[in-house]
């Protein structure tokens, strides 16, 4: 009788420990729809827009394979390109690129991202996009996420006071003027979670945009946000641009 | 009798050989459940980085110069770090090229605006996986899917830790 109690407790334990040792963290497998799921928002595209900050929680999140990604970023958009019918744009944030296994997983990275100009189609210049890596983002704290244009007309990407990458070209001739300052988490597959747990959202704050080539700044005096995704959610905080990401629920690709 | 006996002992013995076959088979299990096969024991090719790989990097503000250096890690040690830094070129050919390398354009900010590269002249593994998707990260409306890349993983020479990487389109 009491060998029977003892096995009935083991799994009652085994239960109970995966209930409780990540509490709303959970991927979804498989991986679902691949494509672009945005859960953030964007300013319209103005002239006077020549870059994007903000500062942006951390929560390392879920992902549903070794080929997904889930990151959250602060953008800079180019509504259109010199070459016909494209758009370009530069990026800087955090995220989780690929995973081993587990929770904690390797392959969350600071990171930044840019093209020249890319075609809907995937087709994009020569040589573009560029994405660098650099080492794990800190375990906490809101750390500053941009991507300006400076004045080397140049698109310098940066988070957590470290620069991360530079556009190899000139934004000013190879961008149509009229650009977007977009911040977002983002992910590859539904089966991912974005960064922000119903427990612990992701804040982004401070939303602000460079209003010309010298590091001038303004905050951002009103967003769209984009539709996300079932499991992903958008709520705005406070009276101004600030808002919450987050993923739930955790276990299902319906809603 | 005796016959009975003998036929016990022969009985009991091979069930203490099953029973010994099966707790082996359950430590070997045990053992992979550990330490997950990440498929790169195997011999890693290394040699000269090449010259377009060369060239693209520079194009990013990183120069990188071969080395030898009999006291570095090993090549799969290498390959092994870079792959846990990236996990999405797990799978995918590499080569190895012990380098020495720098890179103008990541570091902090300083007060005055200007960075303080992070990497001067060091000494590293530069892991090139051929043909990694890397997601498109674009706005709304920007391709889905994935750009083909050639990815670069930098691995400290002398510890084997992760540094930087940089995954360049390959179109």
């Amino acid at each position: 009788m009491s060998l029977r109690k003892g096995w009935l407790t083991v799994p009652g334990a085994l239960l109970l420990v995966t209930l409780f040792s990540a509490p709303g963290r959970a991927n979804v497998t498989p991986c679902g729809t691949l494509g672009e799921h945005l859960d953030g928002a964007a300013t319209t595209f103005q002239n006077s827009i020549f870059g994007a900050r903000a500062n942006i929680g951390i929560e390392q999140p879920e992902i549903c394979g070794s080929t997904s990604v889930s990151v959250i970023w602060s953008m800079v958009a180019a509504g259109s390109a010199i070459q016909s019918g494209t758009t370009g744009w530069a990026q800087a944030g955090c995220g989780q690129f690929g995973s081993q296994s587990g929770y904690s997983q390797s392959g969350y990275k600071e990171f930044a991202q840019f093209t020249k100009w890319c075609a809907s189609d995937g087709t994009c210049a020569s040589g573009y996009p560029v994405t660098k890596f650099n080492g794990q983002p800190p375990a906490s704290g809101n750390p500053i996420a941009s991507a300006f244009q400076k004045a080397d007309n140049a698109i310098h990407m940066y988070y957590d006071q470290i620069q991360i990458a530079v556009t190899d070209f000139n934004v000013a001739s190879a961008w149509n003027p009229s650009w977007s300052a977009q911040f977002s988490a983002e992910t590859h597959h539904l089966g991912s979670d974005v960064p922000g747990y119903s427990d612990a959202k992701v804040h982004v704050t401070n939303l602000q945009k460079a209003t010309d080539n010298t590091s001038d700044w303004a905050n951002i005096q009103s967003t769209t946000s984009q539709s996300p995704d079932c499991r992903y959610h958008y709520q705005g905080v406070g009276s101004g641009t600030d808002f919450d990401v987050w993923t739930y629920p955790p276990y299902s690709l319906t809603c | 009798m005796m016959a009975r006996k003998e036929r016990r002992l022969f009985a009991s013995g091979w069930r203490a050989a099953g029973l010994g076959s099966l707790i082996l088979a359950v430590l070997v299990g045990l053992c992979f459940l550990v330490a997950p096969w990440t498929g790169s024991a195997a011999a890693v090719p290394t040699g000269p980085i090449g010259a377009s790989i060369k060239s693209d990097l520079a194009r990013q503000g990183i120069t990188v110069q071969d080395i030898s250096d009999s006291s570095a890690v090993g090549p799969s040690t290498a390959v092994s770090a870079a792959q846990a830094g990236i996990p999405l070129t797990q799978g995918h050919a590499s080569i190895a090229s012990l380098v020495s390398f720098s890179d103008a354009q990541t570091g902090p900010v300083q007060s005055d605006g200007s960075v303080n590269p992070t990497y001067v002249n060091r000494e590293a593994w530069a892991v090139v996986f051929a043909g990694v998707p890397i997601p498109f990260l674009g706005p709304a409306g920007s391709p889905t899917g994935s750009y083909n890349s050639n990815t670069v993983v930098f691995v400290d020479a002398k510890t084997g830790d992760y540094l930087e990487a940089i995954a360049i389109a390959a179109n």
